[in-house]
């Protein structure tokens, strides 16, 4: 199939050329007769590459390179012109020319670069997504690692990442030590909306679905969102280039732990008129995980997801329909349910879990179920003067449900069903003065949350339709050496809320005279209220990024994040079976703020890299949920968890080297430190990530080309910083009454783990590429417990998994 | 430009139109849970001897339970050296939440819904088990006519009470959800998930 496309390309090439030759003239008639031309090579042979296409990306303007390599761009204005050099299956490139006559150059293309990429820390040459602050990237090859693990695990890999996991099926991502709404997830410039409540939720996207995985550590980006000081995953999709095309991508890949499969395959067609369709499909079938001493019973998963993109663009202006739905279905450690603190007790004390039964690709109770619906219409243009609107409007529909251990005619009904359904828009407007860069833009949006009665559960999270509207301004500088940034968003929530409380806790907490006069509704023993919330929050940054020499820069940033408390903060309600807690919102909670400070320093001289970034977040009415008393139940008493606000700090540290000490032996660390507290306690806060070392090398032999081997190992310290919510509780042993702890404090021990990467390709099949690779986790297979894990109490970890994945490129 | 800002307030403002009206009231959810369990008590030396205990969640009590959670006044006063047959029944006693009746005095003495059945139907997931706290003078042994499940295992729901000696203890009632085990002598031989946990204090006279 390559063939038949280059084939193509060489005879479309004079015609396309000239065809866009003739109207780059009438464009541009002043200056514009500069000829550029050059040499596609290959960096690790001089090797000429064929059928790499260069683009001019402001114009549209490109050029095939014939079997030499050689390409001719002609009729070019004496400007500053960005070229993007792409060849199939090579990582793009993208140079700026600064042209003033014409001339001759030599562009190298990193052929080999699916082998290289793991070892450098990808770092986007045009950063517009934060142009000052620290931006990393996943290369395709670790994004292919691990499109088998999730979006939370995959960026896990940096400096700064963890994950907060529920067993090994769900993670969440923990940037900077925050977690949940503190974190944003952006999929092509649409804010991904979820229920933020509980610490089981996965975000509900596919991360094979997007070609860019990019994590901005500790900032927000204020054209997504204000209030993400933990930071922002940005998801993006490359538009095709206007050139008639058909490519795409199909891996397989098999686990040998869980006996599953995972089945990823895209397909792009691109006509010359800018015209694109793009279809993606992801499917996953694992069973059980399998820690070294027993089955983690009830641990398997189903996934199906399917993204549909068709779009437009030229030079001037570009729309784009997606579509994609989000489904699946994920078992929950069977351990891990518990009736009663007693049910707790006993599988704390147990160095096994409580149920183990044979493996099996059955998922029962208890489990979750997602399903998610995006839709997105963007519209851009480029005005004549260089300036660029665009308007975009989005569409969610989230429903997750949660499936108990139940009695009776409940037995296969859901304890949580929520419809979560999201409208937003947005029009942004961007321009250029002099050497600033402006961005602006307003957005609407409207949330409906719906939680279905017919669960027979009193509701975790209420009924309520939340109105968010804003609107922001950034700008950015930029000059030989500095770069700096500003930015504000502004929103305004107007959340409507309607809640049932019972009556105990309703008298309990003496809301009658707080909340009294929002009841609608009395009934025996519960009481309905209605009540509007307003909340108006203002996100403020600045940034500096200096160039101290050729390979040394030094970024600064600081920014005042507000963020209005999440409906589940201030309205949850409910029992959580897998730690036997209930959990309590409180509905006097304000906003929240955060100042964050960031500074990161590099330096890239030949072979070595280094990157060094201190941060320090100070948060005013921070929302953490803590333990404060117990409630009895009928399955004894439970304690009781309750959100509320303290003042904390946070303090942490990311560095990532890597060195070559030859060529081909790559040598790579990264660490990881933070420390939380709460200011007034001088207590540390929960689920902080403990100390964290990273190391690997790679080696990639020169004379084995097609083949490269990697070694990971890393080390987690024991978290020593903990607060301290163990609680006391009778339990009966030889007919007598002993008062015993019960320790959900103390995190598990310090643990390493060493994992492998074997990579062959790509090699020529038929007609398309073929890539291989074996990959091994837990090499040693050790048994370990993870303190970011909340079914910790109750299992070890996955043990050894050994991934073969066969990844076609056509 | 002042184009572009006229179209933007337009937009928002249609926005605004359409999230002006509110939701519907929710619909309120009684919870299917159980809440009371009831003993019945037969004297086997004299059939007219009969009584009933409950123990109920009580919610004037719920919240500073965690102290004394097992200082109920769910007394069961039995008579020693005496044999009693033991029923036990379980309730939800509904909440029944009603909008005309605010005034809950307390002589609301209907019993709920009898889930006991519902129990008997899944009667292989499970099984009923008493807990002694500082009881030696009691032994408590499934009766003839309690229900046996499929695998030939009775589940205690019918009982036989013996006494001996004068003493006071607590009985802690176990409704076990999917029992590892219906054999042991201890609440961990059973491993499963507790659905009920009810505490009676126990006088032999």
């Amino acid at each position: 199939m390559k063939l038949q496309v280059n084939n193509r390309f060489t005879s479309f090439k004079t015609v396309a050329n000239s065809i866009l030759l003739l109207a780059t003239c009438f464009l541009y008639s002043q200056d514009c007769k500069l000829i550029l031309e050059g040499q596609v090579l290959s960096i690790y042979d001089n090797a000429p590459l064929e059928a790499a296409v260069i683009q001019v990306q402001s114009t549209n303007q490109n050029a095939v390179s014939s079997k030499d390599g050689s390409f001719v761009l002609n009729n070019l204005c004496a400007e500053k012109i960005t070229l993007v050099i792409s060849h199939l299956n090579c990582k793009k490139r993208i140079e700026v020319i600064d042209l003033a006559s014409s001339t001759y150059q030599i562009f190298y293309m990193d052929h080999h670069i699916e082998m290289l990429d793991e070892v450098v820390l990808e770092e986007e040459k045009t950063n517009t997504v934060s142009p000052t602050a620290k931006v990393v990237a996943l290369s395709e090859i670790q994004k292919e690692r691990h499109s088998g693990y999730g979006l939370a695990k995959a960026i896990a890999q940096f400096s700064g990442v963890n994950t907060l996991s529920t067993g090994s099926g769900l993670a969440k991502p923990i940037i900077h030590g925050m977690f949940g709404s503190r974190v944003g997830v952006v999929y092509d410039q649409t804010v991904l909306e979820n229920q933020q409540w509980g610490q089981d939720h996965a975000p509900s996207v596919d991360v094979n679905a997007f070609d860019n995985v990019q994590v901005v550590k500790g900032v927000s980006t204020l054209q997504y969102t204000g209030d993400n000081p933990g930071g922002l995953v940005i998801l993006e999709s490359t538009i095709p280039m206007a050139i008639d095309s058909l490519y795409g991508k199909t891996i397989l890949q098999g686990n040998h732990n869980n006996k599953g499969i995972n089945l990823l395959s895209s397909l792009t067609r691109s006509y010359e008129n800018g015209l694109y369709l793009k279809a993606q499909g992801t499917y996953k079938n694992y069973g059980d995980s399998v820690a070294p001493d027993y089955v983690l019973t009830n641990t398997a998963l189903n996934e199906n997801n399917l993204s549909l993109t068709v779009g437009k663009h030229n030079s001037n202006s570009e729309w784009k329909l997606y579509a994609s739905v989000f489904n699946n279905e994920v078992g929950i450690l069977r351990s891990s349910h518990v009736g009663s603190v007693r049910d707790l007790y006993q599988s704390i004390s147990l160095s096994t879990p409580r149920v183990i039964l044979p493996f099996s690709h059955d998922i029962n109770v208890p489990k979750q179920t997602n399903n998610h619906l995006t839709t997105t219409l963007t519209y851009r243009k480029t005005t004549s003067s260089n300036h660029k609107w665009g308007v975009q409007y989005g569409w969610q529909r989230n429903n997750r449900k949660e499936f108990d251990v139940r009695r009776g005619e409940n037995k296969y009904k859901p304890s949580i069903d929520l419809y979560l359904n999201t409208h937003s828009a947005q029009v942004h407007y961007d321009w250029t003065q002099g050497l600033a860069a402006f961005k602006s833009g307003v957005f609407a949006q409207v949330q409906d949350n719906y939680s279905n009665p017919d669960t027979g559960v009193k509701r975790l999270i209420p009924d309520y339709i939340k109105f968010k509207t804003g609107g922001f301004l950034t700008a950015v500088v930029n000059s030989d050496r500095f770069t700096i940034g500003f930015g504000t968003r502004y929103e305004h929530t107007n959340n409507e809320v309607q809640k049932y409380y019972k009556l105990s806790r309703w008298n309990l907490e003496n809301y009658e005279q707080s909340l009294g006069k929002y009841v609608t509704k009395e009934l025996l023993n519960q009481r309905l209220i209605r009540r509007r919330l307003f909340f108006n929050t203002f996100s403020l940054q600045g940034g500096l990024r200096y160039d101290l020499s050729n390979s040394q820069d030094i970024g600064f940033n600081y920014s005042l994040s507000q963020r209005a408390p999440d409906i589940a903060e201030m309205f949850s309600d409910g029992l959580h079976h897998s730690l036997a807690t209930i959990e309590y919102g409180n509905p006097f909670l304000s906003k929240e703020t955060n100042h964050k400070l960031v500074l990161d320093y590099s330096k890239a001289s030949g072979d070595f890299q280094f990157n060094i970034s201190p941060y320090l977040n100070i948060g005013k009415n921070y929302i953490i949920i803590e333990p404060i008393g117990a409630e009895l139940t009928i399955r004894g008493a439970f304690p009781v968890w309750e959100f509320r606000a303290i003042d904390a700090t946070f303090k942490g540290v990311d560095v990532d080297l890597s060195y070559a000490p030859t060529k081909g032996i790559f040598l790579k660390n990264n660490t990881s430190w933070i420390a939380a507290k709460d200011i007034s306690t001088g207590q540390p806060l929960i689920n902080i990530p403990p100390f964290s070392l990273h190391n690997s090398i790679l080696v990639s032999p020169a004379r084995w080309e097609k083949f490269s081997f990697e070694l990971n190992a890393k080390h987690v310290f024991r978290q020593n910083q903990y607060p301290d919510h163990n609680f006391e509780t009778d339990i009966v042993e030889d007919g007598q009454y002993i008062t015993k702890t019960i320790d959900i404090s103390t995190p598990p021990s310090s643990y390493s783990l060493i994992g492998a990467d074997l990579r062959w390709g790509s090699y020529s099949f038929l007609s398309s590429k073929v890539n291989i690779s074996l990959s091994i986790d837990n090499l040693l297979n050790s048994s370990y417990r993870n303190y970011l894990n909340r079914l910790r109490y109750y299992a070890d970890e996955q043990g050894r998994n050994v991934l073969l994945q066969i990844k076609f490129s056509y | 430009m002042f184009k572009q800002i006229k179209l933007q307030a337009l937009f928002i403002a249609s926005i605004l139109l359409t999230v002006s009206c509110s939701k519907d009231d929710p619909e309120e959810i009684h919870e299917h849970e159980i809440n009371k369990v009831a003993l019945h008590f037969t004297n086997i030396a004299d059939r007219t001897d009969t009584f009933e205990v409950e123990w109920e969640l009580d919610h004037a009590d719920e919240n500073h339970a965690a102290a004394d959670d097992h200082n109920h006044e769910n007394h069961i006063e039995l008579a020693a050296n005496s044999t009693y047959s033991v029923e036990a029944e379980f309730y939800d006693t509904g909440e029944e939440d009603d909008t005309h009746d605010h005034d809950h005095d307390g002589d609301h003495e209907e019993e709920g819904e009898d889930i006991t059945a519902e129990i008997i139907e899944e009667k292989d997931v499970h099984l009923i088990f008493y807990e002694f706290v500082g009881l030696n003078n009691l032994t408590i042994a499934s009766n003839d006519d309690d229900v046996i499940d499929t695998n030939g295992f009775k589940i205690n729901l019918n009982t036989t009470w013996t006494t001996t000696g004068q003493e006071t203890g607590d009985i802690k009632l176990y409704l076990i959800h999917e029992p590892q085990s219906k054999e042991g002598t201890v609440r961990n031989d059973f491993g499963g998930e507790d659905d009920v946990i009810a505490e009676f204090e126990v006088h032999i006279e």
